[in-house]
């Protein structure tokens, strides 16, 4: 009698548990669950981050080569929330179209590269998340979301918020013809303020030559391990 | 004489310096500023995959001259340019202008 009664209370218990962290759950509805590890895969297609300075002076338009963005996330399917991971970008695999200002632009001065070689953006957790689409016969689904976590840039942290879209696709005979796994892509946009990570470039150049807020665009695919 | 060729050819030169630097601006898609060692090549195209589009940027290695040189050193490649050429020009120019009406005058 008294066991049924803890058995009861502990079920009244978990259950408002249980809701709560459902109602902060979304599933992809692909009829897979499980958290698995995604890794940047340039086999899925080419991982893409760009940047852009707007200054009075001049437009810079730049990328980061391929070779340089690396990325590992933790992420399952039926609980998108869950998501979690880093992704690291070389300073020295960034080209702005001018060998001298690559130079610059992994000076002291500007990212310091031999002192802080890495961007890195620590994936905190996925919130807001809505699903856009989802077709579990074809294994494939998309959702919004805002990516939480923290950037790190010339050795300082801030934390960020980021819109971004993601695509889950189950393994298929499609996509192993170009790597073995599910694949997940990730874009988004945000900007990136030079004076929050104390960059403070060459005397009178940021606000010139520079802007002092620089556009990031960037788009990487991932391939389960 | 001598001094007016020299005009003429200094202010002729900034012809194909303008030419040279509308083309490459042309080549570019806008006005270049800073002459630039490379060109981004961007390619879009519909992943069938993702049904995303997708940009794939790749750097083709060259030279497109700007207005400005894109060097701050203290090299010969920090004159390359259209303002510091074409100044050089008008100046040679100038002094042609200059030492003609000079010798002109002598010659009075």
């Amino acid at each position: 009698m008294f066991n049924n009664k803890l058995f009861a209370i502990i079920i009244a218990l978990l259950i408002p548990i249980f809701s709560v962290q459902n109602s902060f759950s979304t599933s992809f509805n692909l009829k897979t669950s499980g958290e698995k590890k995604f890794e940047v895969n340039y086999k899925v297609s080419q991982p893409q981050v760009l940047f852009l300075s707007n200054a009075p002076l001049e437009d810079i338009r730049g990328s980061v080569n391929s070779e340089s963005i690396s990325g590992l996330i933790t992420f399952d399917p039926a609980n998108i929330e869950n998501a979690k991971g880093i992704i690291t970008i070389e300073v020295k695999g960034m080209e702005t179209g001018i060998q001298k200002r690559n130079g610059h632009l992994y000076s002291k001065n500007w990212l310091d590269g031999e002192t802080y070689p890495n961007i890195t953006f620590n994936l905190i957790q996925l919130s807001g998340v809505k699903i856009a689409s989802s077709d579990p016969a074809k294994g494939r689904a998309t959702a919004n979301a805002i990516a939480s976590g923290t950037i790190s840039i010339h050795g300082k942290l801030k934390t960020i918020n980021v819109d971004v879209n993601i695509t889950y696709i189950k393994e298929s005979e499609e996509t192993k013809k170009r790597a073995s796994g599910d694949f997940l892509s990730v874009s988004g946009k945000f900007d990136v303020a030079l004076k929050d990570f104390d960059i403070t470039g060459a005397q009178g150049l940021i606000g010139s030559k520079v802007g002092e807020v620089i556009n990031i665009d960037l788009s990487l695919f991932f391939s389960s391990k | 004489m001598k001094w007016k060729i020299l005009t003429y050819i200094s202010l002729f030169l900034i012809l194909p310096l303008l030419f040279k630097w509308y083309v490459d601006s042309k080549d570019f898609g806008k006005a270049i500023i800073f002459s630039m060692d490379k060109k981004p090549v961007v390619t879009k195209s519909v992943d069938p995959l993702f049904g995303t589009e997708t940009t794939k940027t790749e750097w083709k290695s060259g030279f497109w001259l700007g207005l400005l040189p894109n060097d701050d050193s203290l090299s010969f490649n920090a004159l390359i340019g259209v303002l510091p050429i074409g100044g050089f020009l008008i100046v040679v120019g100038g002094f042609g202008i200059f030492m003609n009406y000079r010798q002109k005058k002598k010659r009075k």
